[in-house]
């Protein structure tokens, strides 16, 4: 007999970096795996290897090599900005079937700056200054990978920064190197998490016992309204009852205080609360913020995949197991 | 210097004492210096909770710790007493990360005789009977010409640093003396970070010799066994062995519980420290406050959780990692500023099973630098012969350590050699038995001063 | 520190590893134990709460030895000796494999929706 839910998805926001959505009709165990695989085991693109050829700056090797592991690399199908699913496109280093590594399975980028040459071409005001390497300097060998410095060329634009700086030089100082990316996934290092935030929220339910409610003095329902500090109440300006304020849903955080407000406010301790903020067990807020190297709808779509596949893969094992 | 130092002065003494062993920044010219053994580390931050004696000292800007976002709770069951529970994913992304710069040299000295100590390029490999690709010759990959390794050169168990080559006779006045050669070695891969070579300046002047040698690097990552200690008369905390919990398990950075013997202040720590997050400053918490009243208190930080949408008290709904369900309970969470402390296991460690000894007394020899046993005292002796263990006393003292087999004869009572008994002129009666070597030692370093002991054997 | 576990173990199955291996309990009619090897909360915890739904499964539980061990034991007993374990696993991994189809196809249209009810050109 088939068990099968139908869960729902509604769409709050998106924009590159960031998702958010309510998953609504299944159970914890779905939203809490979604998120543990969105957070650990979507596949992405990050520095794993760094050749050095020179570096005399002030960084050492291991340092410099840790800083270009964590900055977040970017598969681009298209040739836009946005940043895709790598799974497609490389083949984990392991499984793959070269000696050392290929286009397959890995991504080289070239780095080589170096300060003297660079600062013939800089203002002359600036040429006292420190040279700033920053994640641009790496040139890649695949045109549909990148560094990740901005979400959009709107952005790009309008920003001052550089890039994500990975050392500065002085005068005399040399950085040459190759870095190898490769796709791999975050329970192996957190330099292939592709999200900065992923977290979902029970959707909280608001209920509000007018009749309750009436005994109490403006001043009281003031009170209530004062002592959440998430800001989820309000007093209705005409009929001057407490509701519920707009948005409640995604400002509250299930605080304390407002159940300490009206147990105060009861005359016995086992009268019904004014107001009820409980955890609705099958509705969930979502909020996922990407690192940047990947979008973040592109995030939800993989670790749906990865699910997928997994299960896949764990029912064959199952019919394995029947034989 | 701690951040709300209230109650428990020893606390704060016991801070004071700590805070001068946590790896930060030591000086502004820390890498030009050439310290003996250097701890650094890679991403320190400003403490997120100040005090006025911070500032007069300018902590800020040579830090010496990072801000860890805890929750106090119980999980698991791996975080019992001290232990803290990291998340995987920041101790990838550098949290606790440092740097050791340890320093290996040898000392190039002039000779009575003339002679002086020289450093020279790795020899021929035709020396070696595999040439080139002789295990030995491979010791010497890292010299260069001067006999000093380069820079950025990979150091292997047994890798030479420094080649140097000594006159085998520093006695004798000649002109041919031949040379041998002595070398530092150095154990465990690490990377030469600077070397440093040989001045003329000095072979003449008074004081030390001049030295030849490098630093090496060594970057050890936060791992099991790490001391690390929150400044509030914190304890030091342990963290536990491999048991950093990956990212998507984690409700937040860090567990922790507190001891009773922790005081007010980290508590008022997190909490100021809270406050400053969400309004994006640094907090202050002196211990008396100051005169114009910049001190952040419990209600002003309170004031300002509730204004940013929080809980006065610091607690917030945490949800399980595990499977997703919010936790019972309110969990207490906010900043506090770890050190870390220069104590690392891997330092530490030590065990032996067979190893070298003491020329002397034919003992093992002491201390992990010398792959020394571990003593067994007198005060564990006394435990045993309190418990009558008598034969676990006779292989610990003895049988482990430095049994020794010798002659003894029984009509004078006096240690022999090889079944004869060359003061009675006699073999008859000489019989072996067993003892430590020290006290055949002491036997014959007492006949030397004239006291003669004699033994008197009995059948067992 | 030398003795440490390498990362990928907690998700490369090893080469004398199975992926699942099942154990039938001796003392217990219709429960057996599987061993999911580099498996963790993840499916787990998502794997029991399905077999629980199932009104023939009476017991399912799950337990992650220790942190540092990549497997996972699911335990499960059914109700009828009709049913076996394997089957109720089997079945359970086909719903949730259903509902994760349905929750691409929806998410698929929910974004494509939400892009056309919000044309900001950005995309």
């Amino acid at each position: 007999m088939p068990q099968q839910r139908f869960p729902k998805i509604e769409i709050k926001h998106i924009a590159p970096h960031e998702i958010t959505f309510v998953l609504s009709e299944t159970d914890t165990s779905m939203a809490n795996t979604l998120r543990r695989i969105m957070i650990a085991e979507v596949p992405t693109l990050a520095i794993d290897l760094v050749e050095y050829h020179e570096n005399s700056s002030v960084l050492n090797d291991e340092y410099i090599a840790h800083r270009l592991g964590l900055i977040p690399i970017r598969y681009s199908p298209d040739g836009t900005l946005k940043g895709g699913d790598c799974h497609q496109a490389f083949v984990p280093h392991r499984e793959c079937v070269c000696y050392d590594r290929c286009p397959r399975c890995s991504v080289e980028f070239d780095l080589d700056v170096n300060f003297d040459k660079v600062n013939m071409s800089r203002p002359e005001q600036e040429r006292d200054l420190p040279l700033t390497v920053t994640s641009r300097d790496l040139i890649a060998n695949n045109v549909q990978v990148s560094p990740a410095h901005f979400l959009n060329e709107e952005e790009q634009d309008n920003a001052h920064d550089e890039g994500i700086s990975i050392v500065k030089l002085g005068q005399g100082q040399h950085l040459r190197l190759k870095a190898i990316a490769r796709m791999g996934i975050s329970k192996e290092h957190a330099k292939w998490c592709p999200v900065a935030v992923a977290t979902y929220r029970f959707w909280p339910e608001i209920t509000i016992n007018q009749e309750a409610c009436n005994n109490l003095t403006m001043e009281q329902k003031q009170e209530l309204v004062d002592a959440c500090p998430d800001r989820i109440l309000e007093l209705d300006e005409i009929t001057g009852n407490l509701k519920p304020t707009e948005g409640a849903e995604e400002l509250a955080t299930f605080t304390e205080d407002l159940k300490y407000a009206q147990d105060a406010m009861k005359r016995r301790p086992e009268d019904d609360d004014y107001v009820q903020v409980t955890h609705s067990t099958d509705r969930f807020l979502f909020s996922v913020e990407s690192s940047g190297a990947m979008d973040a709808e592109d995030i939800l779509l993989s670790s749906l995949r990865v699910l997928k596949d997994r299960l896949n893969y764990l029912a064959a094992e199952v019919e394995k197991l029947k034989d | 210097m701690t951040s709300g130092a209230t109650i428990r002065p020893v606390r704060n003494t016991y801070q004071s004492a700590m805070g001068k062993q946590a790896i930060g920044t030591v000086a502004i010219n820390q890498y030009s210096r050439f310290d003996g053994l250097l701890y650094t580390m890679v991403y320190p931050h400003k403490p997120m909770v100040k005090t006025r004696t911070l500032d007069i000292v300018n902590f800020d800007n040579i830090p010496a710790g990072q801000n860890a976002c805890i929750a106090v709770m119980a999980y698991s069951g791996y975080d019992i007493e001290d232990a803290v529970i990291l998340n995987k994913a920041s101790i990838d992304r550098g949290f606790g990360r440092c740097m050791v710069l340890k320093k290996q040299q040898t000392s190039v000295r002039r000779y009575q005789n003339g002679t002086m100590d020289r450093t020279c390029a790795a020899p021929d490999p035709s020396v070696f009977p595999d040439g080139v690709n002789d295990k030995r010759f491979a010791r010497f990959k890292a010299v260069d010409k001067d006999g000093l390794c380069n820079v950025g050169e990979l150091l292997e168990n047994g890798t030479v640093i420094v080649n140097k080559e000594s006159a085998a006779d520093l006695q004798v006045f000649g002109h041919v003396i031949p040379f041998e050669r002595a070398v530092i070695r150095r154990q465990g891969p690490d990377i030469v970070e600077r070397e440093r070579a040989i001045s003329d300046k000095g072979h003449d002047t008074p004081g030390p010799p001049p030295r030849a040698g490098g630093q090496v690097r060594v970057a050890p990552r936060t791992e099991g066994g790490v001391r690390l200690d929150s400044s509030p008369g914190g304890p030091p905390v342990q963290r536990h062995g491999h048991l950093a919990r990956p990212h998507h398990e984690s409700p937040r950075l860090k567990l922790a519980r507190f001891p009773s013997r922790m005081t007010v202040g980290k508590l008022i720590e997190l909490l100021v420290g809270k406050a400053g997050v969400f309004e994006g400053r640094q907090a202050y918490a002196s211990a008396f406050g100051e005169e114009f009243g910049s001190t952040d208190t419990v209600e002003s930080a309170e004031l300002a959780l509730i204004r940013n949408g929080l809980n006065y008290t610091g607690k917030d709904v945490f949800y399980s990692g595990v499977n997703g369900a919010p936790l019972d309970a309110y969990i207490f969470s906010g900043p506090v500023f770890y050190q870390k402390l220069k104590h690392m296991v891997l330092d530490k460690m030590h065990a032996r099973s067979r190893g070298p000894r003491a020329v002397l007394t034919r003992q093992p020899t002491e201390g992990r630098s010398r792959d020394g046993g571990l003593r067994l005292g007198e005060m564990e002796r006394d435990c045993l012969i309190a418990y009558g263990a008598s034969n676990l006393i006779m292989e610990r003292l003895m049988h482990s350590s430095d049994a020794f087999s010798a002659s003894v004869c029984q009509s004078c009572g006096l240690l022999q050699y090889k079944n004869w008994c060359q003061y009675c002129r006699s073999g008859e009666k000489v019989a072996e038995i067993r003892l430590p070597y020290a006290c055949k030692l002491l036997f014959q370093e007492l006949q030397a001063m004239n006291v003669l002991p004699r033994l008197r054997l009995k059948d067992a | 520190m030398a003795n440490r576990p390498e990362r990928s173990d907690a998700f490369l199955l090893g080469d004398d590893e199975e992926k699942i291996e099942y154990q039938p309990d001796t003392k217990v009619a219709n429960a057996g134990t599987f061993t999911l090897n580099k498996e963790d909360h993840t499916v787990g915890n998502l794997l029991r709460m399905q077999l629980l739904r199932d009104p023939q499964v009476k017991f399912a539980g799950y337990m992650h030895p220790h942190p540092l061990v990549n497997r996972i034991h699911l335990k499960v007993q059914t109700s009828t000796s009709q049913v076996a374990p394997t089957e109720s696993l089997s079945a359970a991994i086909e719903d949730l494999s259903n509902e994760t189809d349905h929750l691409i196809t929806s998410v698929t249209d929910a974004i494509e929706k939400w892009k056309r009810e919000n044309d900001t050109g950005m995309m």
